[in-house]
């Protein structure tokens, strides 16, 4: 039989039995789908976890107080209370590789508007921190040094803050709203910033001078962090060393005592989350990996039923004069069409179900050409495989006893 | 009348099955000659042999020991590929059972001979399939497919698709097995047509009304052949089916 004969053969043997066509191809379709969702996900993730690191600065540096040994004895950790704004003039005054720096302080208070009220993270930082994140202030200004020094009852708030205590028309600038108990005036509204790769919503909070969170808030005066950018990213590693000799001056930490203090870099931060999407993309790929076991095995299974259910039309065709390579073409030819046109479907429907996804958890789907390549090739191999070795086995029959087979 | 080289000769056939420890011979050294242009019964008992044989005459199956010669080709010395090329050339298969394919039309299932066999160009194939649908009466059900066909016209669709690759044999066993006496003469009648046209024909059937329509009639018991006689009176399946009384008329 000539090619285009088999084709003909092949295609309408398939359109013959669309239940059976269409069962065979479900399997396709839900592995490949499957490896490819899997992967998208887990990359996604990745990926904006990644780009909001990223995104906090590359000259980025922290410095959070750490639990230390004092006269032997552990302290407990988040208790620590040895940052103070003494070290950030400190840093301020003598490390020349430091650009900006800002205090911060964090309290989750009540916040109040005439009768709306919501629970948000209040944040007091210098003017700087504005800076040093990239944040941007969309409407009024930002507030200044002078605000600082008198420790203005001035706060910028992000969108979801004023989502919840005004009404769309309602311009807040110039409102005065209350935290806990103290009225703070807005003076600006913060650029969206949407949630972060942790599920984080950036836009719930309100930035205020350090000073007024610290003397009409909290009412003590410890840091929980101070945030500095180096004046280049080349600067980073001699910045580090600089507020590191600053800090443990400060702390008039002699020759030998630890740092009760630990400094950490956007580089160490990028390196520590690598490891845990790591985690979770191996994790995901290993259900990927079951997903399309289990799809091959649905495969191997309904193609090698289906084919040697054959075997009777097998003999038939042997009996009419079809050679056993005829019958082996017309098989491998059907398994061939099957798989890819399933395979393509399950792309398709991978792709669709990812964007799906992507929109609802709202973090950016990322199909990777490994995964299409692997999950499209693993399912054709075994798609095409189970179509023609049950297959060869019919056709090496005499065609008498394929013909006699029930 | 017969040509002087037959067109199937085989010498001490043995067909041996063996299952398990039991070897049973189903055909215990056959010799039997064919000539161009003969109408064949074989008959004898269930279980003589008869089905075995046919098959190893049409190369669906090979023997265990002994020579069949079709035509000049010693079938022992073949490959498989070699055999299904003179099944695809030679033979024509009309089963018990129908054996068409599911699913598809009466058209395409006589078309498929032509598939693998011949060159043809698709409208001269067209041509060449409804002929020989006409041949066996089925012009109106071209586009039928088998489970929309009465057992009769069924085998009507075997018989042309066994015919349309213009064999040199058909090979038919028991094509008549599971239809009505009426419906059992039209298939003879196409059959008696098709041999009287010059095919050759072998038929496997064990009911002597059916035989009675071939030229010779050739007797199997355990194996071996017990007799082989020329039908001195063959009956004409066309009238015999004029004879029969029609079921209007019975009352
Ligand atoms: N594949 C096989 N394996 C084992 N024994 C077989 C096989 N095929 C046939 N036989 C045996 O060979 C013998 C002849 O079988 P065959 O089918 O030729 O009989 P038959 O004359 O066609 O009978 P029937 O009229 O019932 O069709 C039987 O006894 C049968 O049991
Ligand atoms: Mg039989």
């Amino acid at each position: 039989m000539n090619f285009y004969n088999l084709l003909i053969s092949s295609l309408r043997s398939l359109g013959k039995n669309k239940f059976r066509t269409f069962l065979t191809m479900l399997g396709i379709i839900i592995g490949v789908a499957s490896v490819i969702v899997m992967q998208s996900i887990g990359k996604g993730v990745e990926t904006s976890i990644k780009s909001d690191i990223s995104s906090i600065g590359t000259n980025l540096i922290m410095v959070t107080p750490e639990a230390a040994e004092k006269n032997g004895v552990q302290q407990s950790a988040g208790s620590e209370q040895t940052l103070k704004i003494k070290d950030v003039e400190m840093i301020k005054n003598y490390c020349a590789s430091v650009k900006y720096i800002s205090p911060m302080i964090m309290s989750s208070s009540q916040i109040k508007y005439s009768s709306n009220n919501c629970r948000s993270s209040v944040m007091g930082v210098a003017a700087e921190y504005l800076q040093i994140r990239n944040i941007d202030v969309t409407i009024g200004a930002p507030f200044t040094n002078e605000d600082i020094e008198k420790s203005a009852k001035v706060c910028l708030i992000g969108k979801t803050v004023k989502n919840n205590l005004f009404k769309n028309d309602e311009d807040p600038i110039g409102k005065s709203i209350r935290i806990g108990t103290i009225p703070f005036t807005i003076i600006g509204i913060l650029k969206e910033k949407g949630q972060s790769g942790f599920g984080q919503d950036q836009d719930d909070i309100v930035i205020a001078p350090y000073t007024s969170v610290q003397n009409r808030i909290s009412g003590n005066d410890y840091l929980q962090q101070i945030f500095i950018s180096a004046q280049s990213e080349n600067e980073v590693d001699k910045a580090v060393q600089e507020i590191s000799y600053c800090m443990r001056l400060s702390h008039k930490l002699k020759v030998g005592d630890v740092d009760d203090f630990s400094i950490s870099t956007q580089s160490e931060i990028m390196q520590t989350m690598e490891s845990v999407t790591g985690t979770l993309t191996a994790f995901l790929a290993s259900i990927a990996a079951i997903s399309l076991l289990v799809g091959g095995i649905g495969i191997m299974n309904i193609m090698f039923v289906s084919v040697t259910e054959r075997t009777k039309e097998i003999g038939i065709r042997l009996a009419i004069g079809a050679t056993s390579f005829d019958v082996l073409m017309q098989f491998l030819i059907e398994a061939i069409v099957l798989t890819l046109l399933a395979g393509i479907l399950g792309l398709a429907f991978g792709f669709g179900l990812s964007q799906l996804i992507s929109f609802l958890m709202n973090i950016e789907a990322v199909i990777t050409v490994s995964s299409v390549v692997l999950s499209f090739s693993v399912c054709s191999f075994i798609g095409i495989f189970f179509g023609w070795y049950p297959a060869r086995k019919a056709a090496k029959l005499n065609p008498i006893d394929a013909l006699r087979y029930e | 009348m017969k040509s002087k080289i037959p067109i199937i000769k085989i010498i001490d056939l043995w067909k041996t099955y063996i299952t398990g420890e039991v070897s049973f011979h189903a055909l215990k050294g056959i010799n039997l000659e064919i000539y161009e242009g003969e109408y064949v019964a074989i008959m004898g008992t269930s279980g003589s042999g008869k089905s075995t044989l046919m098959n190893i005459l049409g190369c669906l199956d090979k023997a265990t020991k002994g020579k069949y010669i079709f035509k000049d080709i010693d079938t022992s010395t073949k490959t498989n590929t070699d055999l299904a090329k003179v099944r695809r050339h030679n033979f024509g298969f009309v089963f018990q059972s129908y054996n068409l394919i599911s699913r598809t039309s009466a058209f395409e299932n006589v078309e498929l001979p032509l598939l693998y066999g011949s060159r043809y160009s698709k409208s001269k194939r067209a041509e060449v399939v409804l002929k020989a649908l006409e041949e066996v009466g089925l012009s109106d059900k071209i586009q039928s497919k088998p489970n929309e066909l009465s057992g009769g016209q069924q085998q009507r669709v075997a018989i042309a698709r066994s015919l349309v690759n213009n064999p040199s044999i058909i090979f038919a066993d028991e094509p008549t097995g599971n239809l009505d006496t009426r419906t059992s003469f039209e298939i003879m009648s196409i059959l008696q047509k098709l041999n009287n046209l010059g095919s050759t024909i072998i038929l496997v059937t064990h009911e002597n009304d059916i035989a009675d329509f071939t030229k010779r009639k050739v007797v199997f018991r355990d194996g071996k052949i017990i007799s082989d006689i020329e039908n001195q009176n063959q009956k004409s399946a066309v009238e015999e089916l004029a004879n029969l009384p029609v079921e209007n008329e019975i009352n």
